[in-house]
């Protein structure tokens, strides 16, 4: 039982693995609803909070107030699923908000440009393929950006991750196998000392959040 | 049931890793020995080989042909070995010689340089300047081997189905991790994949016989098989007698389960 990151490209099938963990292993399963759940907190739309994270901040606005909350919030509602047990978490940059936790599980899934473009024709049909696949770029350029400026990390390197699989010839259920495999490792069970590190980060974020949006 | 290549910087436990599967799987293991047996295959001396496969191509250098034909020495000796489907091989760049085979789990194992560092200076009693300055001379006389020949990044994770990170994952740990992906549905051994793993020999063993003869190892050509039917393609001198495409047929000919040989060559003017 344990606390998996995964990372992902939009469209390469992070998601279908992560669910596929959760029908196997009776995880919970969030993506985007965290950032549903810090957008509340804040008292913003999800939307124009998503676009705090792929944007790239200016050289002066990296660590402004403004975008100190967002982050936080995300941090805080990410922070506080955490708290109730074992979690797939499939959204932006988990592995870098929750690097304060140790004995976390860090996935990242990599799968061809083909394979992606193929994804979101097969969704939005009236997209060309030439849209779909700058789209594609677009979004993996401004995260990456997005990921080196925040914490000066490349997004790509599998040294930020303790597994990364490629989805071009293994499929989502071998990927989940081993990911499934690698979670029942004891190092990375949720032991009691684990889960009180995480109530202390939950606390810190919570506090940290209502800090800077009481100030 | 899979064929398991395994990549990684020098001293990254890829050794330890490769012995763990070949106890729990019961599969042939297969390293540096490929060398000599390709060096055995070729009647050369295994050193001579050796040398070639890890020698640092020149910055600017292209492979030259005894390099080539030393690798497609070694591929051929690796497509024998793979053939059961059963194989764990940590030799080197495992992950381009076994191209285009299915059932291959291309693994990577990455390990942060001082936890590397460490393990060299404990087993071998070096100082930590020397041996980090070792683990960077053989990593970098890897990384350039692969970019010479394959023109690609040793380190890219997209070239890997896998990439464990040792930082985190003991060796005991990954070898799980691999032993449960083994037993997934996409790596039974269908008599599809034997048809490939069959067609897969046929073709590295054309190859190496292309390289071998004086008539046509210059000329670049390419064979691929499909289920015992050869296609050669590539550039060819229009020779007057016009025997260079009988040749090319002949040779493929002469390997066992070359069935049907295709000619799609391109023709050009030896004596403009």
């Amino acid at each position: 039982m344990a606390i998996i990151t995964i990372s992902r490209g939009s469209l390469s099938g992070g998601r279908a693995v992560a669910e596929c963990l959760g029908r196997r292993s009776g995880f919970a399963v969030v993506g985007r609803e965290v950032l549903q759940e810090a957008a509340e907190k804040v008292g913003i739309s999800p939307e124009a909070l998503q676009g705090k994270f792929e944007t790239t901040p200016g050289l002066w606005a990296r660590l402004t107030k403004d975008r100190e909350k967002y982050v936080a919030a995300v941090q805080t509602a990410l922070a506080e699923w955490c708290t109730r047990g074992n979690l797939v978490y499939h959204g932006l940059a988990g592995q870098f908000l929750l690097r304060e936790i140790h004995g976390i599980l860090r996935v990242q899934i990599l799968a061809p440009l083909e394979m992606r473009v193929q994804n979101l024709l097969a969704t939005h049909p009236r997209m060309t393929r030439e849209q779909v696949s700058v789209f594609i770029r677009k979004v993996d350029q401004e995260r990456a950006r997005w990921v080196r400026v925040m914490y000066g990390a490349d997004v790509m390197d599998p040294a930020n991750y303790d597994l990364t699989i490629n989805l071009q010839a293994l499929s989502i259920e071998s990927a989940c196998e081993a990911i499934a495999e690698s979670a029942s490792q004891p190092r990375f069970s949720l032991t009691p000392e684990m889960e009180s590190e995480i109530f202390a980060f939950a606390a810190a974020c919570r506090r940290r959040l209502a800090q800077i949006t009481g100030g | 049931m899979a064929i398991i290549s395994i990549s990684r910087g020098t001293r990254s436990g890829g050794e330890a890793l490769a012995r763990c599967l070949a106890d729990r799987l019961g599969y042939p293991l297969l390293g540096r020995e490929v060398a000599q047996e390709a060096a055995a295959q070729l009647g050369v001396p295994a050193k001579d080989l050796e040398d070639k496969m890890e020698a640092k191509p020149g910055f600017f250098g292209r492979a030259d042909l005894l390099t080539r034909l030393y690798v497609a020495g070694v591929r051929h000796t690796l497509a024998e070995a793979a053939l059961s489907g059963r194989l764990i091989y940590h030799g080197l760049a495992g992950a381009r010689l076994l191209e285009g085979l299915p059932g291959v789990i291309r693994l990577r194992l990455i390990a942060p340089l001082e936890q590397r560092v460490q393990t060299l200076m404990e087993s071998e009693g070096m100082d930590e300047a020397s041996a980090e300055a070792y683990i960077r001379d053989v990593d970098d006389g890897r990384a350039r081997w692969v970019r010479v020949m394959y023109g690609v990044d040793i380190a890219d994770p997209t070239l890997y189905d896998l990439v464990v990170n040792l930082e985190t994952f003991s060796i005991p740990e990954a070898c799980e991790v691999l032993v449960r992906l083994v037993d997934q549905p996409e790596f039974v051994l269908t008599p599809e994949r034997a048809a490939d793993l069959r067609d897969f020999r046929v073709q590295c063993q054309v190859n190496l016989a292309l390289l071998e003869d004086l008539g046509t190892q210059t000329l670049d050509l390419q064979a691929r098989v499909r289920r015992g039917i050869v296609e050669v393609s590539g550039q060819a001198p229009m020779l007057r007698t016009g025997d260079m495409g009988n040749r090319i047929t002949e040779i493929a000919r002469s390997v066992p389960g070359a069935d049907e040989i295709h000619l799609k060559l391109e023709w050009f003017d030896p004596y403009p």
